[in-house]
Order: C-alpha cells, then structure tokens, then sequence
C-alpha cells in the first residue's frame, strides 16, 4: 500500500506497518472465506427440518461479505462492524439454540482478535486506489457476489444433479442410499 | 479477468449440461452471461483502444 511504501519513513515503521497490513489483509480473508461458509451453511440449513435457523448464517455470512472489501480497505468502522455481527449472531444462537452454541463462538473470539490486533497496531487507512474503469470494477464485483451464490446452491446443484442425470453413479442400487 | 469470466461459465456449463433446467435458471446463468458480456466489452474496448 501507499503508505507503508513511503520512501521517508523508517525501517521499523515500515516493519509495523507491513504486519499491520498483513492483519488487516488476514482479518479479509477470515471475514471472506467465514462468510462462504456460513453461505454454505445456510444453503445445506434451507433442505432440512431446522430451515428456519438458516437465517442466522445466511445474515451473518451476507454481512461478513459486504464488510470484508471494506476491511481490506482498511476501514475501522467494518473491522468493529464484522466483530459486532458476529457477537450479535452469536448471543442470537445462545438465545435461541444454547446447545449448538459453540459452532458460533468461533467467530467472536477469532474476529475478537483481529480487532484488537489491527487496533493496537493502529494500522492506517489507506488511501484508496479507486478504479476508475466501470467495466472491471463491475466484473470483479459480479465475480465476488457469484461465489457466494455458487456455495449458497452447493447443496441444492449436488441434489439436482444426484437426482438428474446421475454422472457419479449415486443412484445404482448400492448407493441408492447416498441419495439425499 | 479472463480467468474469472471462464470459471464463471465453467461452473454454469458444467451444472447445465447434467441439468438442463439450470441453463435457464437465473441463480446460476445470470452472473456468467453477464461476466462474459463485460469482459468481451472490455476487450474489445482495449482493441479498439490499441489501433486508435
């Protein structure tokens, strides 16, 4: 980033500031690759008796993906953001679940973390480097929504095509039990 | 970009030739057409930007 480029500042300021961009860049990853599965979590949570709760991973894992280019960014205000979702996420399990509360917690305290570690280290704001081009901007946000779209369907694609066209061989009588 | 645009169609075809109602569904067609529409603008955009 631009700032942890400058030429004028000092080997140990630039050391921090790379860590602190590297937690920045790693609590992005966590929100993004969190947010897929809790997609995918919501998608195979729609087909089963428990459809209801799919709400709660479907709503957190859709916030943890509007946050994560934000966090990228550098923006404090989605690091909070995205700890504060999942905590909410997390008392909403305890309150309507308590026994599957622990699949839940993960999130608060790993989020937890990372939000402490990119305050302490005071990672700056970057200077966003807009891209002024409309059509790749617009490609790579299409691309970003389609993979959460592709793991949401996951568990209904497979069933479709388990039920369809049988390419793996799911339905032959020995198997016909691994049909879902 | 071209990569992105591939595995986009990739997984739309490959799910649509198993299931054929899924060539049509918008959940899983809308988003490929569209990325190859923008990346086909785009390149052509860049060819007609290099012979200008």
């Amino acid at each position: 980033m631009n700032t942890c480029a400058s030429a004028d500042i000092s080997e140990e300021r630039h050391g921090q500031c790379s860590i602190s961009h590297i937690t920045v860049a790693g609590y992005a990853a966590v929100s993004y690759l969190s947010s897929l599965f809790l997609m995918y979590v919501a998608g195979a949570l729609r087909g089963t008796h428990a459809a209801g709760a799919a709400v709660i991973p479907l709503l957190a894992g859709s916030l943890f993906g509007a946050f994560a280019p934000f966090i990228w960014r550098g923006r404090k205000w989605a690091l909070i953001g995205t700890f504060a979702v999942s905590l909410i996420a997390l008392l909403t399990v305890l309150n309507q679940s308590p026994a599957d509360t622990w699949y839940a917690a993960p999130f608060p305290v790993v989020f937890g973390l990372l939000t402490a570690l990119a305050m302490i280290m005071d990672s700056p704001t970057p200077t966003t480097t807009r891209n002024a081009d409309l059509i790749p901007t617009a490609c790579a946000a299409l691309v970003y929504l389609y993979s959460f779209v592709a793991v949401f369907l996951w568990p209904d694609s497979v069933t479709h095509v388990r039920l369809g066209v049988d390419p793996w061989g799911y339905t032959q009588p020995h198997r016909a039990h691994n049909i879902v | 970009m071209l990569l992105a645009c591939w595995l986009a169609l990739a997984h739309w075809l490959a799910l649509a030739i198993l299931v054929a109602s899924f060539w049509l569904d918008p959940w899983y067609a809308a988003v490929p057409v569209l990325s190859a529409l923008l990346t086909v603008l785009f390149l052509a955009r860049s060819v007609r930007a290099r012979a200008a």
